[in-house]
């Protein structure tokens, strides 16, 4: 049995390793879309062009523009003459924030009265909307403190001190990194497992292996090769350069993760031997794979959190081994997590990859039967 | 035109209309494919952080601690879970299950009373996910300064009073739907149009097809008629769906929306026949059209990512992204109205990406098989 | 009259491979000509270029009257050309794709509709006008072909190999309304791989390397060989021991087994009597016999290859027996509401070359994949050395060689590669595996090729490199399906003395073939048609049960015509019937 399953695994690598254009597709392609992509992903804010209506031009109107000023989220910061003009350049989004300051600002401050300051946010840019409220909103307590410091006293303003643990520098780059590098690793070990018995089928070369004298457990065996080996190189790769190229910090253990990543990798060659298999051809793969994948992708939390969802979609994202994956992976990169804790990311993986491979070996047999 | 010419145009369009129908998997992504992903994007994409586990110890047990600790605990944005030790959240913290935590120590009652003390909390926050703890470190200094507002009346006080135009809950969904029409339009677009030209040539007919007095530009452009067609049907449904099923508004005009989206179809179909001219495989259409065109539209349009943040040379390539230039015009068009001067800078750029990418096409696809 | 089309120093060049090398030839209005050659010769491309899909690299070329270069647009217009895949848009409807080619040949609908009838009568296509182009039979699939590339009357039909993997029925008739097309003053060039078409072009064009190597009528070349065909009847021994040792002589150019017989050609210098010791061993009457297309054909190409097979000379020979090596009893399959076979039966004995022919879509594929054990039957019993391959274990699995009609080998990794795959699935390892894969490399000259992606090789090496994958563990039974189509005579005699020598030690062999020639090697035939077995006989047998006064001596291809059209008559009754009840 070692001898056949040898010659159809060493079949697999050669097959794989022979295209110079898969060879790019695994190598070049998860490092190019790594780094373009992190590059791109954030759901950050900076550069925002403020506009500003300052009906007061007091005191503490000129202050509180130029704390805005000088804040780093901002970019250009647009002095407008009239509630017209403020509310069109929100429209036309040249501006994503107008901050309105009205003529009494100053006065009622100096009178020890609350002041208030109208700001008019585009909503049809909800996220970045949100994100410099509370920018915005950091910049008045600032302005508080002063104030209560300039006024009369009045009681102790208690101080915060906050503390952002495993990202001390709220670096949303070192968060999109490494789920970026899961996803695309999914999606290469995906396509290329996926693509592998349909194509055989589309070139007839499946019905050789199915005279030979092999049984489905050692195909599939054999078809696990490509994916888990593009994936593996893919997920080393994209690993090595998230750690050294975007300096991510990698605080856990290191055989917990590589374990992690084996029984994600299987779950998801499983899953791709399952659209595989029921595939007459490589179109129908394809499309498999992209109804497959948008679902797992798109709710394994790599572009929002997972706890933003409905609390039924959370439930069900239990047999989402990307999911799984991901925690994992934040899990070795950021929390420092031992095997221990790691584990119940570890299980759902390994059932998820038991029942997708045994049900691919199940169809593949139906074919031998 | 001959006539004998628009005879043989409107035989190629109906030849690719009739293979639609006959298609499945054209079918598939057609009417499938766009309900489904609309649907990811209204219930798995969501940028409201609500229900936020969150972690109050009260190590204290005087007066203004206890009250502190329980304007932390009626937050509606935090799911609170109050206890004595530090000791029992930091596990907690440590496997994600809580994304922070605040601390409110022994001695606060006692450091807001004595002369020289200074009163101090600490915030821990879970920043694997930075966003969230920006979010959280956020409101928990609102609380405590609401707190204290509520506690010093005597100073002035600066409030920001928010308003958000067009989106008033702030309600991702209303924005991500809107936005996730030009993705879903760039797959059938782009993926569709690339599977069927390069299955023409894959099955010998592109050949066949040749080898009639037909023009290139003939042959490709009678291709875009149906695909066009298709892609406005799937605009108007999934427009239908945002509204009538996730309560979408529809504040402009249904003018305005067909029109930018017929512009958008140009560079969309473009650029899936110039991959299948480049390609000329199914196998490999696909995987491009994904990674060129899905994956773009998906991160590099400023549907959910902002454009301002990138880096200024990956802001420039956005703009060769056709779904950078409808993304805006389409969250107008639901959710403020007919702001033409935005939604025609938009449809210039489409049409002028539209031409490039069908005048590349044109130069690639030469009739000849040399 | 004029030429149609004037080919002048026509060269054509893929980097640095010469495909056409100085092509000169003229092409005449209202003739047939054949264009014909080995593979690789260039066929293709030629048809290519005169069908102003390419550019020639230099030279000239006239197509009624326009030159190719410069009024490309004008040939498309002049032309009607039938690619090899026939161009059909499988999910249109016969009528859809006529309209559809009508529209863009320029036809008005007015004159469409007025050529729809008679080119749907012509074809016999009329009951069948609503039918997905994908769901046609071969045939039927190559005649509407045909109708698309004949809608606008062009002046010049290009059919570039038409008749590949289609049964003789169906070529037959194509060649029927080919034949009407050039009498109405049309230029046919009609590529093809059967030499049998070719000896009734009225012109042929032969190409070899690139280069024109005959040009005229079929017959004039053929002439060339008067008095150098003989036919060895009634010989006492095997029939095919007497063919491997009569193409050892010098003096024998070329032979064949028809039926009981063998057929053999004399090389020119070479006198009957060279040839009379060996008949006389065997007990056999020399006859001469006519000459053929095929023997000018192999004789300009070089003569037939050695008779012996390398491979079956270095295994030794099974236990001669009379065991049943394939059985089918009453084997059934349905798909759906379509019987593909319905309750086919034959055995076949140890060390014989059993046949199966029959029409495109009679179920022979089927028998075929159901005895490999790739398909279930819906009812019967399909075994292999008495078991039922599927679902057995792997030993029996061992017993069987299975070459597919579809090249199927992995292009995706080296010729060397799949070797290595196919002995270490079939379980050779260490010496023996590279002994086995010495001896095929060696036996079908793939030195040359090793490195390289079988994809890339000519037709006939990836054949032959099919055939060594499936030989390599020495199976007891082999299963042939298609194995020469669209492949040139030479290598396919080469095939067959493999196949003649394999059973020679004991080896049995299963083929199907639309190649009426090959069906004379096999001991017994089996014809299938419409699902069900209509005939199983020696082909000397068949041949006789349809001889008649007017033609004593049928061709198999007139004996496998008759026989399916007669069936066809019945079944049509039956139909008839049924309906009517």
């Amino acid at each position: 049995m070692w001898r056949r399953l040898s010659a159809v695994v060493i079949k697999e690598i050669r097959s794989y390793l022979r295209d110079p254009a898969t060879r790019g597709l695994v190598l070049g392609a998860p490092v190019l879309q790594v780094t373009l992509f992190s590059l791109a992903a954030s759901l950050d804010v900076s550069n925002i062009d403020v506009a500003v209506l300052d009906q007061d031009e007091g005191r503490w109107s000129h202050e509180l523009i130029a704390r805005i000023d000088g804040a780093t989220f901002t970019d250009a910061v647009v002095a407008v003459h009239s509630p017209r003009e403020l509310s069109e350049l929100i429209a036309q989004r040249r501006a994503l924030v107008g901050v309105h300051i009205a003529a009494d600002f100053s006065r009622r401050l100096t009178a020890a009265k609350e002041a208030r300051v109208q700001l008019l946010v585009d909503g049809r840019r909800a996220n970045a909307g949100q994100v410099a409220v509370n920018y915005f909103g950091a910049i008045a307590e600032d302005l508080n403190v002063e104030l209560m410091a300039s006024g009369e006293e009045v009681g102790k303003a208690p101080q915060m001190r906050l503390r952002h643990w495993f990202n001390p520098n709220l670096n949303y780059r070192w968060f999109m990194v490494v789920n970026i590098c899961a996803g695309i690793t999914m999606m290469l070990t995906l396509v290329v497992t996926a693509l592998s018995i349909a194509r055989e089928r589309e070139m007839g070369t499946f019905d050789q292996l199915l005279v030979a004298p092999l049984n489905s457990f050692e195909i599939i065996i054999a078809k696990s090769v490509p994916g888990l080996m593009a994936g593996g190189v893919a997920s080393a790769l994209v690993g090595l350069l998230a750690a050294f190229g975007f300096g991510v910090p990698f605080t856990g253990n290191l055989p917990a993760h590589l374990c992690c990543t084996l029984l994600f990798l299987l779950s998801v060659v499983g899953f791709g031997l399952v659209i595989s298999s029921l595939c007459q051809t490589q179109q129908q793969a394809v499309l498999g794979t992209f109804f497959g994948a948008t679902p797992f992708v798109l709710t394994g939390g790599l572009m929002t959190p997972v706890e933003n969802m409905p609390d039924w979609l959370q439930l069900a994202t239990e047999l989402n081994p990307f999911k799984h994956y991901l925690q994992a992976v934040q899990g070795s990169f950021f929390r420092a997590q031992s095997f221990a804790q790691l584990w119940p990311n570890m299980w759902p993986l390994a059932l998820i990859a038991a029942a997708t491979l045994l049900l691919a070996t199940l169809v593949v047999r139906r074919n031998l039967r | 035109m001959s006539n004998r010419r628009a005879r043989m145009l409107s035989a190629l369009v109906k030849k690719e209309a009739l293979q639609v129908l006959r298609d499945p998997s054209s079918l598939l992504i057609a009417f499938v494919l766009p309900p489904m992903l609309l649907w990811l994007f209204a219930n798995a994409i969501s940028l409201d952080v609500d229900d936020v586990r969150f972690g109050v110890v009260l190590e204290g047990s005087g007066q203004a601690a206890w009250d502190l600790a329980a304007a932390y605990a009626a937050t509606p944005y935090f799911r609170v879970t109050s206890v004595r030790d530090r000791r029992e959240l930091d596990p907690l913290i440590g496997t994600g299950k809580l994304k922070g935590y605040v601390v409110i120590p022994a001695n606060f009652d006692r450091m807001l009373t004595v002369p020289d003390g200074v009163p101090q909390i600490q915030v821990i926050t879970d920043a694997t996910e930075p966003n969230t703890a920006k979010f959280v470190s956020g409101y928990a200094q609102g609380v405590l300064n609401t707190w204290l507002a509520a506690r010093s009346a005597s100073a002035g006080r600066v409030s920001l009073q928010q308003r958000f135009w067009y989106n008033p809950e702030l309600d991702s969904r209303q924005v991500l739907i809107p936005g996730g029409i030009a993705i879903i339009m760039t797959m059938i677009g782009t993926l569709l149009t690339a599977l069927v030209v390069s299955r023409e040539w894959e099955r010998g007919t592109m050949e066949a097809m040749m080898s009639t007095p037909a023009s290139m530009a003939e042959l490709l452009g009678s291709k875009l008629a149906p695909y066009f067609l298709l892609g406005m049907l799937a605009n108007l449904g999934c427009a239908f769906m945002a509204v009538a099923l996730y309560g979408v508004p529809f504040r402009g005009s249904l003018a305005a929306l067909l029109a930018v989206s017929a512009v958008f179809l140009l560079p969309a179909l473009g650029s899936g026949l110039l991959i299948s001219t480049l390609v000329k495989s199914q196998f490999s259409a696909a995987q491009i059209a994904l990674f060129a065109g899905f994956m773009p539209a998906l991160i590099l349009s400023g549907y959910l990512f902002e454009i301002e943040v990138m880096p200024a040379w990956l802001q420039a390539i956005t703009h060769l992204v056709p779904a950078r230039h409808y993304v805006p015009s389409l969250q107008s068009i639901f959710l403020a109205g007919d702001l033409w001067p935005q939604i025609l800078r938009d449809m210039a750029a489409l049409l002028a990406l539209g031409l490039v990418f069908f005048g590349l096409t044109l130069r690639r696809a030469r009739k000849s098989l040399d | 009259m004029a030429p149609q089309i004037i080919i002048r120093e026509l060269s054509k060049r893929f980097g640095n491979l010469v495909a056409l090398n100085n092509v000169n030839a003229n092409i005449q209005g209202g003739l047939l000509t054949g264009l014909v050659g080995p593979d690789g010769a260039g066929k293709t491309t030629l048809m290519r270029i005169l069908a102003g899909l390419m550019a020639p690299t230099s030279g000239s070329l006239e197509v009624a009257g326009h030159d190719a270069v410069r009024e490309a647009a004008a040939i498309h217009r002049v032309t009607g050309y039938m690619p090899q895949r026939f161009g059909l848009y499988q999910d249109l409807s016969v009528q859809e794709n006529l309209h559809l080619y009508a529209s863009l040949r320029g036809l008005s609908k007015q004159e469409a509709e007025a050529v729809f009838p008679s080119l749907l009568n012509f074809t016999g296509l009329e009951p069948f006008t609503k039918r997905l182009a994908g769901r046609l039979s071969g045939g039927m699939k190559q005649k509407l072909g045909l109708a698309c590339a004949l809608l606008a009357r062009p002046k010049v039909l290009l059919l570039d190999e038409p008749s590949v993997g289609v049964d003789p029925v169906s070529r037959r008739e194509l060649w029927k309304m080919v034949q009407e097309m050039a009498g109405e003053g049309m230029a046919v060039v009609w590529a093809t791989a059967y030499l049998d078409e070719a000896e009734r072009c009225d012109e042929v064009l032969l190409l070899k390397d690139g280069e024109l190597a005959y040009t005229g009528a079929p017959g004039d070349l053929t002439a060339h060989l008067r008095g150098r065909s003989y036919l060895v009847s009634g010989l006492a021994g095997n029939r095919r021991e007497f063919l491997t040792q009569a193409l050892d002589l010098e003096a024998v150019r070329d032979g064949v087994i028809q039926g009981g017989s063998v057929r053999l050609v004399l090389s020119a210098e070479a006198e009957l009597a060279a040839i009379e010791p060996l008949a006389q061993a065997a007990q056999g009457a020399i006859a001469p016999t006519p000459p053929r297309f095929e023997d000018a054909f192999i004789d300009l190409l070089g003569g037939n290859p050695s008779g012996r097979s390398a491979i079956a000379e270095q295994m030794a020979p099974l236990a001669p027996s009379d065991r049943v090596m394939v059985e089918c009893r009453e084997l059934t399959k349905r798909f759906g509401t379509f019987t593909a076979t319905d309750r086919i039966s034959f055995a076949v004995r140890q060390g014989e070359v059993f046949g199966l022919l029959g029409p495109n879509g009679a179920g022979k594929s089927t028998t075929f994949r159901m005895l490999c054990g790739l398909l279930k039957p819906t009812a019967g019993r399909a075994e292999v050395a008495g078991v039922a391959l599927r679902g057995s274990g792997s030993q029996a699995k061992l017993l069987l060689g299975y070459m597919a009609q579809k090249f199927s080998l992995y292009g995706s990794v080296s010729v060397r590669q799949n070797l290595e795959l196919f002995s270490g699935v079939y379980g050779l390892q260490g010496r023996l595996r590279r002994r086995r894969m010495a001896e095929m490399i060696e036996v079908f000259h793939l030195q040359a090729f090793l490195d390289e992606s079988p994809e890339q090789l000519p037709l006939g090496y990836k054949q032959r490199l099919a055939l060594a994958c499936a030989l390599m563990h020495r199976p007891r039974v082999l299963f042939l399906d298609e194995p020469t189509s669209g492949v040139d005579p030479i290598t396919r005699r080469e095939f067959w003395t493999h196949i003649t020598g394999l059973v020679g030690k004991g080896v049995t062999v299963l083929v199907t073939t639309h190649f009426m020639d090959e069906a004379e090697y096999c001991d017994r035939v089996a014809l299938v048609n419409r699902a069900q077995l209509i005939a199983l006989d020696s082909p000397d047998a068949l041949k006789a049960r349809m001889a008649r006064p007017d033609r004593p001596e049928p061709s198999m291809e007139d004996a496998f015509v008759e026989l399916v059209l007669a069936q066809g008559e019945k079944g049509r009754e039956a139909s008839g019937l049924e309906a009517a009840a």
